[in-house]
């Protein structure tokens, strides 16, 4: 262990709690990073705290029965003080009224919620509102729809990319951990994974607002992308990576990225994997890429730098002499 | 202090027995957990949750709480729990001798430890803390209290309440050190 200027317990604690300084959470990070055994620790830590919370005794109390010896005692205290018949009968039709008026409220404001998940496979949905979704795996999205009201409110955990479709005006409202995104007519991407510092928004087509309830944040057109940092609770503005909807259609640009890259960018995607031999890891490549099937990309990857491929049913190998 | 307008509150201050069983049935398993927590005894914990509503409903015209109801409920156990175990030590210890022989029944079922076993295992562990360490944790975690509201209502400083959280985590961990690895390697192959 290295020397903290902390005993490591404690600081774990008050990280887990969130009442670490910035600093102090830094501290932490580095030692987390100094080697595996920091980071086991800090995991062991993290679950016995976050399970505490949840502790099960082996039995199920028994809510019915607890609450019928609760009632009895309140029943014996209530004969003291009874009421008149004639106002329970009052309070009686009073109370009809008013749970026959919530319920047609209810009825009126009905609030429509769904819910779409994707655990291992990326998952395409469309909205009764036509806006078209398409969640990355390990995300899931909360839906509400109000009956006659203009908003939605979808709320993301995890990658997504949303269609919104033009001619609706109904407004759509994301919200991913603290921060909003607000459309106005467009294609965008949203990455909010809870354990990743940073959300990020990148759009394709229109414009976003991106806002937190306190900050009135930025507005991004086509081609921006806005990264949100949780920690400093600060919005800026990046260049997009090309290919961050590619999970979403399978379109992939590459220019003069190295094989290794290119590699790693479809592997994230495809279930089949590419191998290549670390000879060529280096070999740059400038190609494009719609919708293909894993094995023409790969066949196209092994023609325009001149090497080999060979298709092993689980895996896609490619093979060549390191390029210059 | 900070006042915080409960409707759930009012309905109970008027005697809306509806309301108050409301509350009930949302808190009782909630709160018999944390009350065993303390106790070791699941009717007695069971007893102390009943005591307490129907200590509320009793007194409830001259209820004035500044907290959430929900922290009212926490703080209400909490302390019926802690007069017991000052008053009731015997039963404490009987309480920890069941929970020993409790223990033996886990060790032996299978190598293949589930989620909700851990969850009994920290339960245990919790319970073999030292007083104090036990009341700060289980204030944090079942309460969810700041350090600041832990170290007010304790009448400790802030310093004590870290001091006293680390640890905690520290002795539950040297506690725990044979499950953990098995159950973080069980929850990585969830997550692959």
């Amino acid at each position: 262990m290295s020397k903290l200027p902390y005993d490591i317990d404690e600081l774990i604690g008050k990280y887990l709690h969130a009442e670490t300084t910035l600093q102090e959470a830094e501290w932490l990070l580095q030692w987390r990073k100094e080697n595996e055994a920091n980071e086991k620790y800090f995991n062991q830590l993290k679950t016995i705290f976050e399970r505490a919370a949840q502790v099960k005794s082996d039995r199920v109390y028994n809510t019915d029965a607890a609450w019928q010896k609760v009632a009895q005692h309140i029943d014996q205290k209530k004969t003291r003080t009874l009421f008149p018949t004639q106002f329970l009968r009052y309070a009686a039709a009073i109370s009809v009224l008013f749970i026959s008026g919530w319920l047609l409220y209810q009825q009126f404001i009905k609030v429509e919620r769904l819910n779409v998940t994707a655990e291992n496979a990326i998952v395409k949905d469309t909205l009764p509102d036509g806006t078209t979704v398409v969640l990355n795996k390990q995300s899931a999205l909360a839906i509400e729809l109000k009956r006659g009201g203009s908003k939605k409110l979808l709320k993301l955990n995890g990658e997504a990319k949303f269609i919104v479709s033009n001619e609706k005006s109904d407004e759509l409202i994301v919200q991913a951990g603290e921060t909003f995104i607000k459309d106005i007519g467009t294609v965008f991407n949203v990455k909010a994974y809870p354990e990743q510092n940073t959300i990020e928004v990148t759009v394709l087509d229109g414009e976003v607002m991106f806002y937190t309830a306190d900050q009135k944040g930025i507005t991004l057109k086509a081609g921006m992308k806005g990264l949100y940092n949780k920690n400093l609770k600060s919005f800026a503005i990046d260049k997009p990576d090309t290919n961050v909807v590619a999970y979403a259609n399978r379109n992939f640009v590459f220019e003069e990225t190295s094989l290794a890259e290119v590699v790693q960018a479809l592997n994230a995607i495809y279930e089949k994997p590419i191998k290549v031999d670390d000879a060529i890891k280096n070999c740059k490549v400038t190609v494009t890429f719609e919708g293909e099937e894993i094995e023409t990309i790969a066949e196209i990857i092994a023609e325009t730098l001149g090497l080999t491929f060979e298709d092993k049913g689980d895996s896609v190998l490619l093979k060549g002499n390191a390029c210059q | 202090m900070q006042v915080f307008p409960s409707q759930q509150l009012d309905a109970i201050r008027q005697g809306d027995e509806t309301a108050f069983e409301m509350v009930f049935r949302e808190y009782y398993q909630a709160l018999c957990r944390y009350a065993y927590t303390f106790l070791a005894d699941h009717d007695e914990a069971e007893e102390v949750v009943q005591a307490s509503f129907t200590g509320i409903w009793d007194k409830r015209t001259e209820l004035s709480i500044t907290v959430s109801l929900k922290s009212y409920l926490y703080q209400t156990i909490r302390n019926r729990c802690l007069n017991i175990i000052k008053h009731e030590k015997v039963k404490q210890e009987h309480a920890n001798h069941t929970l020993w022989v409790n223990k033996e029944g886990y060790e032996g079922t299978s190598s293949k430890i589930l989620a909700d076993e851990l969850e009994l295992k920290i339960g245990e562990a919790m319970q073999k803390l030292p007083e104090q360490c036990r009341l700060v944790f289980t204030m944090s975690r079942f309460e969810e209290l700041k350090y600041q509201e832990i170290a007010d209502q304790l009448q400790i400083s802030v310093k004590t309440v870290e001091n006293q959280i680390g640890k905690a985590l520290k002795i539950m961990r040297e506690e725990l050190s044979d499950y953990l690895p098995v159950i973080l390697l069980l929850f990585k192959g969830l997550l692959d």
